[in-house]
C-alpha cells in the first residue's frame, strides 16, 4: 500500500454545478439542493429542489407600515392598504403560453383523483388567532375578526392533492363591473324594460376559479367510402328523348391528418353553470403568471372539484371530435359513408390554472338570476328574465303573413283557381317565419337557463 | 499527473526473487515484446509476432506478483476439436493449414492486465435518469362509435444530482499492454468474476506476457475506470435506472497495483505464399480467431490443369466435326471445351478474393 495522493477534475458532461476544491469536507451543495437518502454507504446525493415541490404556506396579508388588512388591487396590480394606500407589487413571473406542462404520468393522474372531501375544516387564524370554519376547496379566506386576508389555507394534509402553479390575475375592476352589468342587462329587446332599473345586484365576488388546460398532438388516419358526383347522359324510351343525370361513383380512400391541440381549456369545478361559462370564454392564456399568493390576497379562490382524469376524459371528447371533423375536411366530397378513423394522441400534457371570474346575482320580480363576468376580458354573461308576452307577439307577428296569405288563397283556389299564387307565397311566408320565430323562443328560453 | 503516486517499476534479472518462480525473461528482437518463460522456451518463435525468436534478456518486472489469474479451461482434445472446425471446408487450402498442425504448434500464454486498488474521494456531479410511464391512448371511430384503447409509455426524466463520495475501489482492471484492444478484440470478453488467487502452480509450463504499459502510462486510463465505476455506484446510490454525463472532482490515494493474467493459446501455420498466419483462441472461452488463408499456388494450379483440359477438349472438337457422322459430337466437345475454360478463372481468381476478405 502506498500513501500517495493525487487529485484530478473528470469532466464529461457541458454544465458544472460543482466547484473546484482541494478539500471534499468543506464542499457545501448549492443553497437550493437539498439532501436524498442514499443506498450506498460514502455517497451522498444532493437534487435541486424544484419550484413546485416547495410548500404553499400560509400567508396573511396585513400592511407593513399601519398593520391594515391588504388585498391585490387591479388598477395598481400590486398588494396595496386600503388605509394608507401602500403599495407592494407581486412577486411573480409572466411567462404565458410557455408556462411549464405537465405529462399523464402515472403518479399525476393518481394525484388528480384525489377528492377534497365535502366537510368543512377548521382554520386557525395567523393574525389573531381565530378559529375559522372553511370550506374544504376554498384556497383564501377573509378572517372574520380581524379583517386579515389569508392564502394557502388548503389543509397540510392535502399535500398529495395537485396545487395551482399559475393563474391569470384580474384585469377588470370590481368597481366597473356594477355600471357593466347594468349595461348588459339593458341589451336586448325581448326583456322587460324596467330590467336594467329595478334589478338589485345581490352579490358580486371576484374568484379565481380552477381549469385544467390540455395540449396533444394527434395523428389521425381514416377510412372511408367516398361519392364523387358525375352526370351522363341517357336515352328515356318513355319520353323517347335524351336525358342527363347524376350519378355518385363510391371508391374507397384513406387519408392522415395531424392536428396540434394547444391549450383547450376546460373547468375544474363542477359547481359554476358550464352553460354560462362557455359564453364568457375565451381566456388568454398568453397572460398566465406564475402562482403568487399575493395576487389571490383578498379575494375567493376555488381549487379543482373535476379530478384531471375526469376533466382530461372531457378534453379528449372535444379534441378527437375536432379530429373527425378534420378528417372530413380532409376528403375531397361531401359524399361519405363508411367512415372509420383512427386518432392517436402524443404528447399529452396538462396544466392546472386559476383564472378570474366575477360571480353576480341580482333580483328581479324576486327571483335571482345568475351573471358571469370575464375577469380578464370583461365579457358578461348570465341568465335574463324574458318578457314572455313580447316574445308571443313577435312570433305571432311573424307567423300571421303566411297564415293570412293562407286564408286569402283557400277560398280564391276553392272559387277560380287564381289562389295557387297566395297559397303558394303564404306557404313560403310561413315556413320562414316559423324558422324566425323557433329560433327567438330558443334564444328567449336560453336566456333564462342556469 | 504527479507520477510518485504510482510505486515505481524494479528492472531484474532475477524473477525467483519476486515472483518466486524458476524462470527467465525470454524477449523477442522482432516485437520486442518479453515474456517470463522456462529455459527450454528459449529460441522457440515468439507468440505475439509468429516471426523473431525468444531469446533471454533483462526486462521491467514489477515486484508484486499476480493477484488474480484465470485458468485454462481447454484440454488437448478440446483443442484438437476447435482447431478441426477452424479448418475444415476450406477449399484450395494451404498443406500446412491442418488440426494437427496448428496443435502441435500450440502455445499456452498468460497475458495481463493491471488491477488497481484506489480510495477516491471527492465530490461528483451526474444527470440521472429514472424511469416512469405515462398514459396515452388511441381513439377509434367506427359505426359512429368511439372506443378508447389506452397505452402505457416509459420515459425518461433526467435530474441533476450532485454529492460527495469517499469510497474504495478493488480490482479495477486496466490494460497492461499497449496492444491490449487489439488483443481484446481477438479474444473476446473474458468472465474476470471466474478469476482466481494466484498460484505458482496454476501458471504450468505457460509463458507470461510481460506488461509493457507501465502503471504510470495505464494511469489515465485507471482513473477513467475507476471513475466509471464510482459514477456507477452513484447510479445505484441514487437508485436511477440511467446516468450520463458524469463527472468527479476527486483524490485518488492508497494506491496498489498487481496483475491478473489471462489465458490464451497461440498457434500458426505456414501460408502457400510463404507468411506465417497467427491463430489465438481464448483460453477460457475456446473463442478462436485467425485468417483462414486459401492457396493461390493451389488456385493457379487448377486453373491450369482446367485450361489444359479444355484446351484439349477444344482440339478434339475441332477435329470430330472434320468427321460428317459425329460432327454433333465435334462441337458438344466445343461448347463443353468452353464452359470447362471459363469455369478455370475461378480457382485462379477465388484465393485472392477470399484472403482478401478474411483480412
Amino acid at each position: 500500500m502506498s500513501g500517495h495522493q493525487q487529485s484530478s477534475i473528470a469532466s464529461f458532461g457541458n454544465k458544472m454545478i460543482i466547484s473546484n476544491t482541494s478539500n471534499s469536507k468543506k464542499w457545501q451543495p448549492p443553497a437550493n439542493f437539498r439532501q436524498l437518502p442514499s443506498k450506498i454507504d460514502g455517497i451522498t446525493i444532493f437534487a435541486e429542489v424544484e419550484k413546485s415541490e416547495e410548500e404553499q404556506k400560509l400567508e396573511s396579508f396585513k400592511c407593513p407600515k399601519c398593520g391594515a388588512t391588504t388585498k391585490f388591487n387591479v388598477s395598481t396590480s400590486g398588494i396595496a392598504c386600503e388605509h394608507c394606500g401602500y403599495t407592494v407589487p407581486v412577486a411573480a413571473e409572466k411567462v404565458g403560453r410557455e408556462a411549464a406542462e405537465n405529462e399523464f404520468t402515472l403518479e399525476a393522474l393518481k394525484r388528480g383523483e384525489q377528492g377534497w372531501g365535502e366537510d368543512r375544516r377548521v382554520l386557525h387564524c395567523n393574525s389573531c388567532g381565530a378559529e375559522i370554519a372553511l370550506d374544504q376547496k376554498a384556497i383564501t379566506s377573509t378572517c372574520p375578526f380581524c379583517a386579515s386576508n389569508q392564502v394557502n389555507v388548503l389543509a397540510p394534509e392535502s399535500n398529495i392533492i395537485l396545487r395551482p402553479r399559475f393563474l391569470i390575475p384580474f384585469k377588470v375592476s370590481p368597481e366597473s363591473n356594477q355600471e357593466r352589468i347594468r349595461q348588459w342587462l339593458g341589451k336586448g329587446w325581448f326583456h322587460p324594460d324596467e330590467l336594467a332599473a329595478s334589478a338589485i345586484l345581490d352579490r358580486l365576488a371576484g374568484i379565481y376559479m380552477p381549469f385544467w388546460t390540455f395540449d396533444a398532438n394527434i395523428t389521425a388516419n381514416w377510412k372511408a367510402e367516398v361519392g364523387y358526383e358525375h352526370t351522363e347522359s341517357y336515352y328515356d324510351h318513355s319520353s323517347k328523348t335524351w336525358r342527363t343525370r347524376t350519378r355518385i361513383h363510391w371508391r374507397w380512400e384513406s387519408g392522415q391528418i395531424y392536428l396540434p391541440v394547444d391549450d383547450l381549456i376546460t373547468p375544474g369545478n363542477s359547481h359554476i353553470s358550464q352553460h354560462i361559462l362557455n359564453q364568457i370564454l375565451p381566456f388568454h392564456l398568453s397572460e398566465l403568471v406564475t402562482y403568487a399568493a399575493g395576487y389571490l390576497a383578498g379575494w375567493q379562490a376555488q381549487a379543482y372539484d373535476i379530478q384531471l382524469p375526469d376533466a382530461w376524459e372531457t378534453g379528449k371528447a372535444i379534441i378527437r371530435e375536432r379530429a373527425k371533423e378534420a378528417c372530413y375536411a380532409d376528403i375531397p366530397s361531401s359524399h361519405i359513408r363508411n367512415f372509420s378513423m383512427q386518432a392517436d394522441f402524443a404528447d399529452e400534457s396538462w396544466r392546472y390554472v386559476l383564472l378570474p371570474i366575477y360571480l353576480a346575482a341580482y333580483k328581479f320580480d324576486n327571483r335571482v338570476f345568475q351573471v358571469m363576468v370575464n375577469g380578464q376580458t370583461g365579457t358578461i354573461a348570465g341568465q335574463k328574465p324574458v318578457a314572455w308576452w313580447k316574445v308571443w307577439l313577435a312570433i305571432g307577428a311573424l307567423l300571421s303573413p303566411g297564415i293570412l296569405l293562407g286564408l286569402i288563397g283557400l277560398p280564391l283556389l276553392l272559387a277560380g283557381g287564381i289562389g295557387v299564387l297566395p297559397l303558394f307565397a303564404g306557404f313560403i311566408l310561413l315556413v320562414i317565419g316559423g324558422i324566425i320565430a323557433f329560433n327567438l323562443y330558443r334564444k328567449a328560453r336560453e336566456s333564462e337557463a342556469d | 499527473m504527479e507520477q510518485q503516486i504510482i510505486p515505481p517499476s524494479h528492472i531484474t534479472e532475477t524473477v525467483e526473487l519476486t515472483w518466486g518462480l524458476e524462470r527467465i525473461v525470454g524477449g523477442c528482437r522482432a516485437c520486442g515484446q518479453a515474456y517470463l518463460i522456462s529455459k527450454s522456451w528459449i529460441g522457440q518463435i515468439c507468440p505475439h509476432c509468429i516471426n523473431g525468436r525468444l531469446e533471454e534478456q533483462p526486462a521491467v518486472v514489477r515486484q508484486e506478483p499476480p493477484e488474480l489469474l484465470i485458468l485454462f479451461q481447454l484440454n488437448k482434445a478440446r483443442l484438437q476439436n476447435i482447431y478441426t472446425q477452424f479448418t475444415r471446408g476450406l477449399w484450395l487450402a494451404p498443406d500446412d493449414f491442418n488440426p494437427n498442425h496448428l496443435l502441435q504448434r500450440a502455445m499456452p500464454v498468460f497475458w495481463p492486465m493491471w488491477l488497481v486498488d484506489s480510495d477516491v474521494k471527492g465530490v461528483w456531479q451526474a444527470e440521472m435518469g429514472f424511469d416512469y410511464q405515462v398514459k396515452s391512448s388511441v381513439e377509434a371511430y367506427q359505426a359512429g362509435q368511439w372506443n378508447t384503447q389506452q397505452r402505457i409509455e416509459t420515459r425518461i426524466r433526467w435530474e441533476t444530482r450532485i454529492g460527495t463520495l469517499e469510497r474504495h475501489y478493488d480490482n479495477i482492471a486496466v490494460p497492461a499492454l499497449e496492444e491490449h484492444a487489439k488483443m481484446s478484440s481477438l479474444l473476446g470478453d473474458y468472465a474476470l468474476e471466474q478469476a482466481k488467487t494466484y498460484q505458482i502452480e496454476d501458471l504450468g509450463n505457460a509463458l507470461i506476457w510481460l506488461p509493457d504499459l507501465s502503471p504510470e502510462n495505464s494511469w489515465e486510463i485507471a482513473q477513467k475506470a475507476i471513475q466509471q465505476a464510482a459514477g456507477n455506484e452513484c447510479q445505484k446510490a441514487a437508485e436511477a435506472q440511467h446516468a450520463r454525463n458524469f463527472s468527479i472532482q476527486a483524490e485518488y490515494s492508497n494506491q496498489r497495483w498487481s496483475q491478473m493474467l489471462l489465458p490464451m493459446i497461440v498457434s500458426y501455420y505456414h501460408g502457400d505464399d510463404g507468411k506465417v498466419y497467427p491463430v489465438w483462441i481464448n483460453g477460457q472461452n475456446g473463442q478462436i480467431r485467425g485468417i483462414r488463408a486459401a492457396s493461390q499456388r493451389k488456385g493457379w494450379i487448377w486453373a491450369g490443369v482446367s485450361s489444359g483440359i479444355a484446351l484439349a477438349l477444344f482440339i478434339a472438337g475441332l477435329l470430330l466435326t472434320a468427321i460428317p457422322p459425329i460432327t454433333v459430337l465435334g462441337a458438344i466437345l466445343i461448347v463443353l471445351a468452353f464452359c470447362i475454360g471459363v469455369f478455370a478463372i475461378i480457382p485462379a481468381v477465388w484465393p485472392w478474393q477470399w484472403n482478401r476478405k478474411q483480412r
